[in-house]
């Protein structure tokens, strides 16, 4: 066997080895996708033509809603103007196609108390968190077991926690529920002394302007002269609140302190601790209304030079009605509803998925529908990132869903065996056929589409963890489909090395002249697959892409081996004693068949 | 038997030519009679293209189709008692577009009658205008595939080569078609993967027997056959080893056909199947009796092909490849092998 050629059938051989102990030293195995082991796939598309932006958007959001399922291999991608959710081995299918499928609702809430930047909070949190385990026993009953489901015990232990540390004797056995209802009736019982003061409030509509919470004015002090809550909560969370007035105390057990509350657990009328833009941690109240009250919004640059955001509602009692009705409490201060910051005016939170996009201070106690001004320190990234929230809610454009699939785990891994087992007895069927025609040289054919598949099953496990990439059903028939192609390889050259021998040349020489001419044929053939595999996959969506990915895949390893190896391995075959010139047993030639 | 041993010796000398004046007709009929069904019958096109619902779940033995339907609340659904190979059966239940909004509800419905977690029900859904837009995008795939293999094709070989490979893949394609409409078979989106596999298939087939016109016409045949004996000759070469690559690809489909199919009960996996199946019959066909002629009848449409031998013409502007080789001195014995080159290595001594 010439030097070269040795060399090139060395390389596959220790590449293919090589990959083989990769992929068993670092435990790769391949990735299903959602038709092999069961899942949920939905395929989304704007109602109207959306730009790349919003699309982007879009897939973070649904991104972050998907991550609360805990799904191991969440697949969100845009593919063109399409975006597929690919969500394999998710359990609770119904519910993930709720959260994709939902529009999340655009809340307006009331800021009850801002706890201040979430890295001072962190430590405490992290305090807290220590503390749990801990808690958990001596006081645990009430902090653990609230509500009783397993999937709660985060906001079980979030709330109950500060609640023993800060009130023993309060927050000591309360469920979450209770807190809530004992928040409820403490509100209720304080309404009416309260808001007689809020009610007297004097507005100039038409001239509102909200200097918007990012701005510095509002930040570190806010609660200290008004409510006692905020302060505190900055500089130490579980120990002071104690000191503070019943009522403020009730809304501190109701949000909680220490970690945000998880989104599965965040209800339009619950109390909430949400981070917001600036990544302060801000305790909210109920929502007042929602993003249905709105009709539009607009960002501006004010002559001034300074951004700002003006919502404009609808008019009417699902309007402007709703709005103004939050906008009495707030500039009112009303201490249960919306109490009032340091400027003496509450805030509203503009809430999209659990993120607080901003919290402007009400400056009016009535405003006209479309007179109203978000200021702050804007710029005209973030003053049009309000824009975009406030004009489509929840997502930055309207997504339909088009197309949902769900698997069931068992469905998915009866198809995948079946696809094993027909993929070992098609492969046997085509080693004993190519054995009993071409004898010797389908060793060459086999040995080949071995060290292929070793090489394939290392690439396609290297990409399932390192890439996400998933194996799907159309992937599975692409790879049987591909030993056909492999096997077309050989014959090709197999029949051409015959035709020469027939026609009188040696076997030898006949192996490494059959090449040149094999290989030529093989390499446009092959061409012809990938051009086909390549064009698929980028003109294509879902199924027919993956098919496309791994038959193109499977047909360039196929090439690699018909490049580097056929030719060295049948002459290795040839040259063996015993074997050379005895094309009856190597191809199945028989010595009558050649012509002197 | 006799036969079998010529052809596994690759000694065979059939005269295609008579065959592929049948043929032809044959593959026009068949073309005729699948545009006939198509328009006629048309496909049966599953729920991803043209919108709609499936549900599936799991049920005991004893479930009745007619409480299949109680239980999905759709009056108008498609409900049928699907057996599952690993013993019970599954109800399934196939509505149109006006069923999505009503699905949450036909889970309900669905889970209770199985006794199942509502996860345990499998579901598909397509939107009514997403069928339609992924149809869309596999024509344009298909039709830009085409022109980039006619493409590459004709740069790699000839334009007769290119348009006879595309008049193959294109038959191909169509009578697989036509099959599924005569027999109703659903059309999925497995069976659009399977038939995008089969044009690869039946262009490597086809490549195989041009490539090897090829060699032959650029060796010592190119000079003294005619079109039609060239592509004959070439036909009977490689016979053998387009029915080889036929016969190690439909193995492993076969397999998958039965195993998967049948015996296993994958759905998808027989759609797959079915398609391959059928296709790849047609692309041996094609590349023997209609890619073959379709070359030999575009080549004798210049006219001098007709009946003056190649040596008294000059070398063929149309052919990318030029490559004729002088012509042999008058009275050299024609061979229809390829031609023989010298070596530069010296020989060793030959033993036969």
């Amino acid at each position: 066997v010439p030097r070269g050629q040795k060399l090139s059938a060395l390389f596959v051989i220790v590449a293919a080895v090589a990959a083989m102990i990769y992929t068993v030293a670092a435990g790769n195995s391949p990735l299903l996708g959602l038709d092999l082991q069961g899942g949920v796939s939905v395929v989304l598309q704007p109602t109207e033509p959306a730009d790349d932006r919003a699309l982007d958007q879009s897939v973070d959001i649904l991104r972050s809603r998907v991550d609360a399922l805990g799904v191991a291999e969440p697949e969100i991608a845009r593919q063109g103007d399409t975006i597929v959710v690919d969500l394999p081995g998710v359990e609770q299918q119904q519910r993930a196609l709720e959260l994709v499928g939902q529009t999340a609702e655009l809340r307006f809430r009331p800021v009850l108390f801002d706890l201040g930047p979430v890295g001072g909070l962190a430590d405490a949190a992290t305090g807290t968190d220590g503390s749990t385990d801990d808690t958990g026993t001596t006081d645990g009953t009430g902090s653990t077991d609230d509500t009783g489901s397993g999937t709660t015990d985060g906001t079980g232990t979030t709330s109950g926690s500060d609640n023993s540390t800060t009130s023993g004797p309060t927050g000591g056995g309360s469920t979450e529920e209770q807190s809530l209802a004992r928040v409820n009736g403490r509100l209720g019982a304080a309404t009416p002394s309260q808001s007689a003061s809020t009610t007297t409030a004097p507005g100039d509509a038409s001239t509102t302007t909200a200097p918007d919470v990012a701005s510095t004015t509002t930040a570190p002090g806010d609660s200290s002269a008004t409510d006692t809550g905020g302060d505190t909560s900055a500089t130490t969370v579980p120990g002071e609140p104690a000191a503070i007035d019943p009522t403020q105390q009730a809304i501190v057990d109701a949000c909680g302190t220490g970690e945000p509350t998880p989104p599965e657990q965040d209800a339009a009328d619950g109390y909430a601790l949400l981070v917001d833009e600036e990544n302060r941690m801000l305790c909210l109240g109920p929502t007042l209304l929602t993003g249905e009250a709105l009709e539009s919004a607009k960002a501006i640059l004010e002559p001034s030079g300074g951004w700002t955001v003006n919502p404009v509602f609808r008019s009417g009692a699902d309007g402007i009605d709703l709005f103004n009705q939050a906008a009495l409490e707030c500039y009112g201060g009303n201490p249960v509803v919306c109490p009032a910051g340091p400027t003496g005016q509450g805030r509203l939170a503009i809430v999209l998925d659990h993120k607080v996009m901003s919290s402007p201070t009400i400056q009016s106690a009535s405003f006209t529908r479309d007179q109203i001004t978000i200021s702050g320190e804007f710029d005209e990234q973030s003053a049009k990132d309000l824009e975009a929230v406030l004009r489509f809610g929840a997502l930055p454009v309207e997504l339909e869903t088009q197309q949902v699939q769900t698997v069931s785990a068992t469905i998915g891994s009866d198809v995948l065996r079946a696809g094993l087992i027909a993929g070992a007895i098609g492969l046997g069927l085509v080693a004993l056929y190519l054995l009993l025609y071409y004898r010797l040289a389908a060793l060459v054919t086999i040995v080949g589409l071995g060290l292929s598949a070793a090489l394939l099953w290392s690439l396609i496990a290297w990409m399932g963890e390192s890439l996400g990439l998933a194996l799907t059903l159309g992937g599975v028939v692409g790879l049987i489909v591909s030993i056909g192609i492999a096997a077309d390889s050989s014959i090709v050259y197999f029949e051409n090395v015959k035709e020469l021998h027939q026609s009188g040349r040696k076997l030898s020489t006949s192996v490494e002249r059959a090449y040149k001419v094999a290989i030529s044929t093989i390499v446009k053939a092959g061409f012809v697959s990938l051009i086909a595999a390549g064009l698929l996959y980028w003109l294509t969506v879902g199924a027919v892409r993956g098919f496309a990915f791994y038959l193109g895949l499977a047909t360039l390893f196929d090439l690699l081996i018909a490049w580097l190896f056929m030719r060295p391995a049948l002459t290795f075959l040839v040259r063996r004693k015993g074997l050379s010139e005895r094309a009856d047993r190597v191809l199945g030639v028989h010595r009558s068949e050649v012509t002197p | 038997v006799s036969f079998l041993r010529t052809l596994y010796r690759n000694e065979t000398a059939i005269d295609f030519r008579p065959i592929w004046r049948r043929s032809v007709v044959v593959s026009l009929a068949l073309a005729v009679a699948t545009l006939l069904l198509l328009v006629l019958q048309g496909l049966n096109l599953s729920i991803d293209f043209e919108g709609g619902g499936v549900w599936q779940v799991p049920v005991a033995d004893g479930v009745t189709v007619a409480d299949g339907r109680e239980a999905s609340s759709l009056t108008d659904a498609r409900v049928q008692l699907v057996e599952d190979p690993d013993g019970g059966n599954f109800v399934r239940v196939q509505a149109g577009i006006e069923a999505i909004g009503r699905s949450p509800e036909v889970i309900a419905g669905l889970a209770e009658l199985g006794g199942v977690s509502v996860d345990e029900v499998s579901v598909s859904t397509v939107g009514p205008t997403w069928g339609d837009q992924i149809t869309a995008k596999a024509v344009r795939a298909l039709i830009l595939f085409f022109v980039a293999v006619t493409a590459y094709l004709a740069w790699r070989m000839e334009w007769r080569m290119a348009i006879g490979a595309l008049v193959a893949v294109i038959h191909d394609l169509g009578i697989t078609a036509g099959i599924y409409a005569l027999f109703g078979f659903e059309v999925s989106p497995a069976t659009v993967i399977a038939l995008l596999t089969i044009l690869g298939y039946s262009l490597y087939d086809t490549v195989v027997v041009y490539d090897k016109v090829l060699e032959n016409q650029n060796g010592v045949m190119g000079d003294h056959l005619a079109p039609a004996e060239l592509v004959n000759a070439s036909m009977n070469q490689v016979l053998m080893r387009s029915l080889n690559t036929t016969i190690t690809t439909i193995l492993p489909v076969a397999s998958m056909l039965v195993i998967g199919g049948v015996l296993l009960g994958g759905e998808t996996l027989w759609d797959f199947a079915l398609a391959l199946f059928i296709g790849l019959l047609l692309g041996t066909y094609s590349s023997i009796f209609v890619a073959a002629p379709v070359l030999v009848w575009l080549k004798e449409r210049r006219p001098e092909a007709r009946h003056r031998p190649r040596a008294d013409r000059s070398p063929d502007p149309e052919d990318g490849e030029s490559t004729t080789r002088p012509a042999p001195a008058a009275g050299r014995p024609m061979v229809l092998v390829p031609e023989v080159e010298f070596e530069a290595r010296p020989r060793k001594k030959r033993r036969r």
